[in-house]
């Protein structure tokens, strides 16, 4: 009994202080974030990540919730909700059957969650009907310029599912489109951060970077295609307009492409 | 009653235990942005992969959920909002002034990024929260910064050269050859992820190493993702 009572003792002891220690680690890294807790417009990143000298400490400036936003001239689509253009949507999907709808409606509930792993994106929009490729067609030409993931979405579903020549010229518009020239704005520049400035690049020009991605991988997977003459022609004069595309990024892939497969 | 309190003592420490490690948003942090970090973190942590690369092992283990949620979340601790110098900035950390706190601004959510590359920019910044590795500064970009075809590296609109911006790094471990070698290990072996998420990741990464300044560490990166097909 008395050993017993002993153990159980020098257990409650042990374990207590493993709970203390858990807690003093846990409460440490609070107390030292908050002793430093300045927001980054307190500080001048123009000196690069190194300890702020001296006195010369910036103001201070609001945090503004709406980020560049409040400062973007003319902001265009990017505030734009993708349920804001319901009724236009309504009216795309007047053609479509039941089945046809309900992919259609998955993809905005996919464009809603922001979830691009959303399964249905490899599954429900294989061997589309002309239909259904016209609403996705629709669905790209009314969405906003800024909304480069949802269009860029929309060109992958249309291009992975490229099986003529119809399919690849109707993607032509693609390249045809004026650049984006920032996330808020098509129309206008804005700031620039060279640290992301790679990845913005591929995000601006990202429905563009997609379709020769995926045409690509279609004529890599499927080289019978091109033995198809009109189909061949439909590939390249896709890829001269991708080459014409004023972004030195869109045109260096697309010349890889057509050196690639001799077009 | 010995077993009870033995239980009881483990169930508490590992209670506490998850507390310390789960991520804490500051109130100011408006929910819709907490949620997208949520669920684009909750993303990752379910990643599955049948393989990885050396350099991939090397930095976070194998291709799997679980070890890019502890990479993660052993890095950064709380979370907070800020327009982190203005521009189209999405995140950032302040190295030297609380490494183990990220901060979100507003174009997390308001602007169109694949899911990807959102993650791409919070395990890019996450990297630079290792005060042992001296935050992983980066690399004065050299000067001239040229691309395969000779051509001066610039901005894509403003034409601004990126020679001599610290924007570059010499080595595969850094900031920007870290989240493009996770990018090309989910490209490549992803079990779960959707043609669109490898897609993205392929996209995303081929561009990230345009940052790595030296030929060798360059060749040494192809050559990883190359070495496990």
């Amino acid at each position: 009994m008395l050993f017993n009572k002993k153990l159980v003792f020098i257990f409650l002891i042990a374990g207590g202080l493993l709970i203390g220690a858990l807690f003093y680690f846990h409460r440490q890294k609070p107390q030292e974030i908050q002793a430093q807790d300045l927001k980054p417009s307190q500080l001048d990143f123009r000196k690069g990540n190194r300890p702020f000298e001296g006195s010369d400490l910036k103001e201070s400036r609001v945090a503004s919730l709406d980020g560049v936003a409040s400062n973007a001239k003319g902001s265009s689509g990017f505030k734009v909700s993708i349920d804001e253009n319901a009724t236009k949507y309504s009216e795309i999907e007047k053609n479509l059957n039941d089945s046809e709808k309900k992919k259609f409606k998955a993809i905005l509930e996919i464009f809603r969650t922001k979830n691009d792993n959303d399964p249905r994106l490899d599954h429900d929009f294989k061997n589309m009907s002309d239909n259904l490729k016209k609403s996705l067609h629709d669905l790209y030409d009314v969405l906003p310029a800024e909304k480069r993931n949802e269009k860029g979405t929309l060109v992958l579903l249309l291009a992975k599912d490229i099986k003529s020549k119809e399919d690849v010229e109707s993607l032509k518009k693609v390249f045809e489109e004026k650049p984006c020239l920032s996330f808020e704005n098509c129309d206008s520049r804005s700031g620039e951060d060279p640290h992301h400035s790679g990845a913005d690049e591929v995000g601006l020009n990202y429905q563009q970077m997609v379709l020769l991605y995926q045409l690509d991988k279609k004529l890599n997977s499927h080289p019978e295609f091109l033995r198809d003459p009109d189909f061949r022609d439909a590939v390249r004069a896709e890829l001269k307009a991708a080459e014409s595309f004023p972004v030195p990024m869109v045109q260096k892939k697309a010349s890889e492409i057509r050196r690639k497969y001799s077009i | 009653m010995l077993k009870s309190t033995i239980v009881l003592s483990f169930v508490v420490a590992a209670l506490v235990s998850t507390q310390a490690l789960a991520l804490k948003f500051d109130t100011d942090v408006p929910k819709d942005i907490q949620d997208q970090m949520v669920q684009d973190l909750a993303f990752m942590s379910q990643v599955q992969g049948e393989k990885q690369t050396p350099f991939h092992q090397k930095i976070y283990g194998s291709v799997a959920g679980d070890k890019y949620k502890t990479f993660f979340e052993t890095r950064i601790t709380a979370v907070g909002v800020d327009d982190c110098g203005g521009g189209p900035a999405v995140a950032c950390v302040q190295p030297f002034y609380g490494p183990n706190k990220m901060w979100l601004t507003q174009n997390f959510i308001k602007f169109s990024h694949p899911q990807i590359a959102r993650l791409m920019v919070v395990y890019h910044e996450a990297r630079h929260s290792e005060k042992n590795n001296g935050y992983w500064g980066h690399d004065t970009c050299p000067k001239p910064f040229l691309d395969e075809n000779g051509k001066d590296k610039t901005s894509i609109w403003t034409g601004a050269k990126l020679e001599g911006q610290p924007a570059c790094d010499s080595t595969a471990y850094g900031s920007y050859g870290s989240s493009t070698i996770m990018l090309k290990n989910i490209s490549k072996f992803c079990t779960n992820c959707s043609d669109k998420v490898k897609m993205d990741a392929d996209l995303y990464s081929s561009d990230q190493l345009g940052r790595i300044d030296r030929a060798d560490v360059k060749k040494s990166m192809v050559d990883d993702f190359n070495a496990v097909q």
